[in-house]
């Protein structure tokens, strides 16, 4: 398919009768990159969802442009205090400036859904091309183990592999990632079994090419599309996940900025401040939401 | 007298968010009561979007301007309720795939009489009756076993014959039927569009045949209008048109298409027989696939040839025949269950995947549907270089000069070396296909329906191509095809199979000229023929 050369928006739709009229204001095209921006304003839902993620990665690479309070050592004359222009989502019992602790924290969740997202997909996806291009007796065993990993609810899994590996963000990530092979290993073999079926996988295999080496060079690529869209929709997912087991106390130990510890903690001076929970909670949705919004924009 | 369709300069125009494209420009054609005018163009050309047009189901997403009469009414005009009487009793539509347009969950007999009772009152006994008539001047056998069937279970030609019988169940004025027999073998097509024709003269009906194979076109309409980029470039009485076509797009398309008169490629060296060794050997292969219900389904039964060194053999037969099978042998992507195939006096067929990978390296296949053949994430560039180096070629600089020598042999340009092949046109695409196989510089070539999946303007230049390959390299082709006229152009010889035997095989001429066996016999006539219409001059051969 050629790409055309100018960017057309629709702006205004107005119907005559049967027959629709459309304005277009268009521009030429100069990069892809302009492209996407400019894809962005025809979805406000996706531009928001891309602003929010920006934000956040900003957070996790340089969270101390974003705040000059530090989100360790708080100052115990400002303890509780409710959210102001000083401290935009208030402080804790200690005196440390709650935006603080999550953007420091952001760090720390950031790396984790990536370390689990990542474990996930590179397992999952190498057996699901095993299971995809073997034979039926592979491909059984393999699918019956991804079968028995998906009945167990995913917080369960990742509370007993917790508890196998020991505490910390990271062993919390691994435990979030085992968790998901399942699903990555299924849809990842549902791919391969349809690229695998193809003409020119055969042509492949006609030109004396190996087994292995045309599923590295031919099918995998082909396959990966499906696999990275469910990675970016997994995203908000595990974000959520490792909140939740930082919340039950898996994850760093204090005083560590995690956001499901930030908001676990809260719990308990939740009386005297409704900020401690309700502004990290809705940080952790926003983030959630717009990493689905971007996975299902990707799958498009 | 007023004729029943009249389009006066229709222009239809598809919106998408990036771009408009033009689909019909300036489009005005007369249909008269009871007349056959077929619409002949390429892929492309707007045909289909013609008929969407007349009717009324084009997407929102479109601006039509012109006007379509139907009986002096114009079409563009009518409100939703107009058109759901327009619909069916005065236009009728039979589209392409019969699968697609029957709903597969519900019995034939309760489609068929459904539309029975849709506009007439009668009772279900009555409409029965109705039925069972209809599908017996379909010329369908069994008529009331069939109305308790499901689509799936029956075959493609006789679904369109069912959908012609609903469709005219409601006595349309007009028929539009587009590519009605495209998918469908020869032998059966000749059925359905002698069915499509019995119907017609006893309703009296028009109908505009949108096809675009000429010779279809040729056999079953009077008038003839040929359609290039969303234009007319001319219309006239068929056989009017075929014999002096004006204009350079008509007269290049008639010259293009592979007909019974067409000259033929063939290579120019006496052939004399060398019985020592045979190229390719295939004897006694038979095999089966584990069948739906109980019995394996024997796709080839006792199937053996030979092909010899820089010859070309046919391979003739129609779905179902074990064609298919036999090419996948060949190439050794299937095993026979008994029987054995030698290539250069080496059985290849009982090897492993290692072991038989020189051989298999020698016979390269180039497939129907070009798109489908090509990774479409790799460039050409890096699908030939994958090629030459599966070949052996350690050098990555030699492989650039022989990348550049395979893409002028192919008559394409350099500039397709960094396009990716869903960039290409199908022509393009085909060329590159051959590319590769040309790559591993193969002693034989199996080409499966190489030209099928082409328009006619590119099917010409293929087989112009293919046949300069074979004669530069003293190629040996298994060549398949269901397309009589394209074996007679390129193949020494022939050999039709059916139902996985082979029926007869010999000299093409011979064989064509003189067909033995009836099935062959059938073949040879079920070939539409349209010199019989016209007198093609020499210049046009």
């Amino acid at each position: 398919m050629k790409q055309p050369d100018t960017i057309a928006i629709p702006l205004k739709v107005q119907r005559v009768g049967q027959r629709t009229k459309t304005a277009t204001l268009s521009f030429p095209r100069h990069s892809r990159i302009l492209d996407a921006f400019v894809g962005n304003f025809r979805q406000p839902s996706l531009a928001i969802a891309v602003a929010v993620l920006l934000l956040v990665l900003g957070w996790a690479i340089k969270p101390s442009l974003f705040t000059r309070f530090d989100p360790i050592q708080g100052d115990a004359a400002e303890r509780l205090a409710a959210p102001s222009a000083r401290h935009l989502f208030g402080t804790d019992q200690l005196g440390r400036d709650v935006l603080s602790r999550m953007i420091y924290g952001a760090g720390e969740s950031v790396r984790a859904a990536l370390l689990a997202i990542a474990i996930a997909l590179v397992v999952g996806s190498l057996l699901g091309l095993i299971a995809g291009l073997s034979g039926s007796v592979v491909d059984s065993i393999i699918m019956r183990v991804v079968d028995i990993l998906l009945s167990i609810p995913a917080l369960l899994l990742s509370i007993v592999v917790v508890t196998a590996l020991g505490f910390g963000t990271t062993k919390v990530a691994i435990a979030v990632g085992i968790s998901g092979i399942g699903e990555f290993a299924r849809v990842m073999r549902s791919s391969v079994l349809s690229i695998a079926s193809r003409k020119y996988i055969e042509s492949s295999y006609g030109l004396g090419l190996g087994h292995a080496h045309v599923a590295f060079t031919h099918v995998l690529p082909n396959a990966l599309s499906a696999v990275l869209a469910l990675a970016s929709i997994s995203f908000g997912n595990v974000i959520l996940q490792i909140a939740s087991l930082s919340f039950l106390g898996y994850g760093n130990p204090l005083p560590a900025p995690e956001w499901g510890s930030i908001i676990a903690d809260g719990r308990n001076y939740l009386v005297s401040g409704w900020w401690l929970i309700v502004l990290p909670g809705l940080v952790v949705i926003a983030v959630v939401l717009s990493a689905n919004r971007l996975g299902h924009a990707w799958n498009d | 007298m007023t004729a029943l369709l009249q389009i006066e300069n229709l222009h239809l125009t598809y919106h998408d968010s990036q771009q408009s494209v033009e689909a019909l420009q300036g489009i005005s054609l007369d249909v008269q009561q009871g007349q056959t005018v077929s619409v002949v163009g390429e892929s492309g050309s707007g045909k289909s979007s013609l008929a969407h047009v007349i009717l009324r189901t084009l997407p929102d997403a479109t601006t039509v301007s012109g006007t379509v009469l139907f009986q002096g009414r114009n079409v563009l005009d009518f409100k939703p309720k107009e058109i759901t009487s327009y619909l069916g009793s005065d236009v009728g539509y039979i589209p392409q795939d019969p699968a697609v347009a029957l709903n597969p969950v519900r019995k034939i007999g309760a489609q068929l009489i459904g539309v029975l009772r849709l506009r007439n009152r009668i009772t279900k006994a009555q409409a029965k009756q109705q039925a069972i008539q209809l599908l017996t001047d379909a010329g369908l056998p069994h008529a009331e076993t069939l109305l308790e069937k499901y689509p799936h279970q029956l075959s493609g030609g006789m679904l369109q014959r069912v959908l012609i019988a609903i469709v005219m169940a409601l006595h349309p004025k007009l028929l539009i039927a587009d590519e009605p027999t495209s998918a469908l073998d020869v032998t059966v097509q000749r059925v359905v569009l002698d069915c499509l024709d019995r119907f017609i003269r006893k309703t009296g009906s028009a109908m505009l045949l949108i096809t675009h194979d000429l010779a279809v076109a040729a056999e079953r309409s009077s008038r003839m209008v040929i359609m290039h980029h969303g234009t007319i470039v001319e219309q006239g009485e068929t056989s009017a048109l075929l014999n002096n076509p004006q204009d350079e797009y008509s007269k290049r398309l008639i010259r293009a298409v592979p007909s019974m008169d067409s000259e033929r490629l063939l290579s120019s060296d006496p052939y004399v027989p060398d019985d020592e060794e045979a190229l390719l050997e295939v004897k006694h292969v038979r095999k089966a696939f584990p069948g739906n219900h109980s019995a394996p389904h024997v796709a080839l039964d006792d199937v053996s040839f030979n092909i010899p060194d820089g010859r070309v053999l046919a391979l003739v037969g129609e779905s179902g025949s074990g064609k298919t099978t036999t090419a996948r042998i060949v190439v050794g992507t299937e095993k026979p269950d008994s029987g054995y195939v030698q290539f250069k006096n080496t059985k290849y067929a009982g090897l492993n995947n290692r072991d038989s990978r020189p051989i298999r390296r020698k016979i390269q296949m180039v497939y129907q549907n070009p798109y489908a053949s090509l990774d479409p994430r790799y460039s050409v560039q890096r699908l030939l270089d994958e090629a030459l180096t599966a070949s052996g070629n350690k050098d990555s600089a030699t492989r650039r000069a022989q990348i550049r020598d395979l893409i002028a042999d192919v008559s394409l340009p350099n500039t397709v070396l960094d396009q990716k092949p869903g960039d290409l046109s199908g022509g393009q695409c085909q060329r590159v296909a051959i590319a590769r196989a040309l790559a591993m510089k193969p002693d034989l070539m199996v080409l499966d329906e190489p030209t099928s999946a082409l328009d006619v303007s590119v099917q010409n230049d293929i087989l112009h191509l293919l046949h300069k390959v074979q004669v530069e390299h003293d190629m040996a082709y298994l060549l398949i095809s269901h397309n009589l006229a394209v074996v007679r152009m390129l193949a020494d010889e022939v050999i039709i199979i059916h139902d996985g035997l082979i029926v007869e095989q010999g000299e093409t001429d011979q064989v064509l000229a003189n067909p033995q066996h009836p099935y062959t016999q059938q073949l040879v006539s079920s070939i539409p023929r349209w010199h019989r219409h016209v007198n093609v001059p020499s210049s046009l051969t």
